[in-house]
């Protein structure tokens, strides 16, 4: 005779012999086992997050299904050796998703010297896929740069590089420390690829 | 008591010459960790080293042979001012 359940329940109702085990058991074992995250309803259990090493697929059981990587942090702001930066901006924001990684950051700082301006990046770029079918992987990317030409730049990532460049929107050639007015401002919302 | 530790926890080197370092920032209330946030760098074999941690000074001198360096070196000459 099986037990009834209140119809108020909003929750299913799992068997103990369909959990999956935490241990000791093999993953054929499992297959088709509903899996219980935390031991009671406390508040502790319930914001335990889920931990895989090895990543989870989605929509698919291929490699391009795998999300394999997140992180979020901070990445220090560097230039070329002309550039000051100013302690007002100290670091930039990134969140990576797998291959992807996006920034946002507001960089203050003097110059001198005609040097091109670049920003580091938290992860490389990804290199270029050699031969066919031969992908560049080179990411421009609007962003504001008061006092230039149209207060707008494209920021170019090239494949494997670490860091940024910065080109006009009407000119030729890299921005340099000459181009920007005395202290110069970058204001930045990006994404590139990487290979990490 | 609340201490708060700063741990080269990442490195990585990726492609030939580029070494990605991540610290972490850990904050810890007696034994147990309570917060753990990540700021990273990437460092190439024409950056500064003399503030870095030990260990990443020692996985990019092992890295930066003078192989890698002349590559580096050749793939900077070649993107000088161009796109590409």
């Amino acid at each position: 005779m099986p037990t009834k359940v209140s119809a108020a329940m909003t929750e299913g109702v799992v068997k103990d012999t369909d959990k999956a085990l935490s241990t000791g058991s093999s993953l054929t074992a499992q297959t088709g086992k509903v899996v219980q995250l935390g031991t009671n309803n406390t508040v502790a259990d319930t914001i335990n997050p889920l931990y895989t090493l090895g990543g989870v697929q989605l929509g698919g059981s291929g490699a391009a299904n795998l999300l394999d990587d997140y992180e979020e942090g901070t990445f220090t702001l560097v230039g070329n050796s002309n550039m000051t930066i100013n302690a007002i901006s100290g670091a930039g924001n990134y969140t990576k998703i797998g291959n992807r990684v996006y920034c946002n950051y507001f960089v203050r700082f003097t110059h001198t010297g005609t040097d091109d301006v670049k920003i580091n990046l938290p992860f490389a770029a990804a290199a270029d896929v050699a031969g066919s079918p031969n992908i560049q992987n080179e990411s421009p990317n609007v962003v504001w740069i008061p006092g230039i030409s149209g207060n707008i730049s494209m920021a170019y990532i090239a494949s494997s590089n670490s860091h940024m460049n910065f080109y006009t929107l009407t000119g030729s050639g890299l921005l340099g420390n000459d181009d920007m007015v005395a202290t110069a401002e970058i204001y930045a919302s990006i994404s590139y690829m990487t290979s990490a | 008591m609340i201490t708060k530790e700063l741990e080269v926890d990442k490195i990585e080197v990726v492609g030939l010459w580029n070494v990605q370092v991540r610290t972490a920032t850990v904050i810890k209330e007696g034994d147990e960790e309570i917060s753990r946030s990540f700021h990273r760098h990437v460092l190439t074999p024409d950056i500064d080293m003399s503030e870095e941690d030990p260990r990443v000074v020692a996985v990019a001198e092992a890295a930066w042979t003078p192989e890698v360096r002349a590559a580096f070196d050749a793939f900077k000459e070649a993107q000088t001012d161009g796109v590409g």
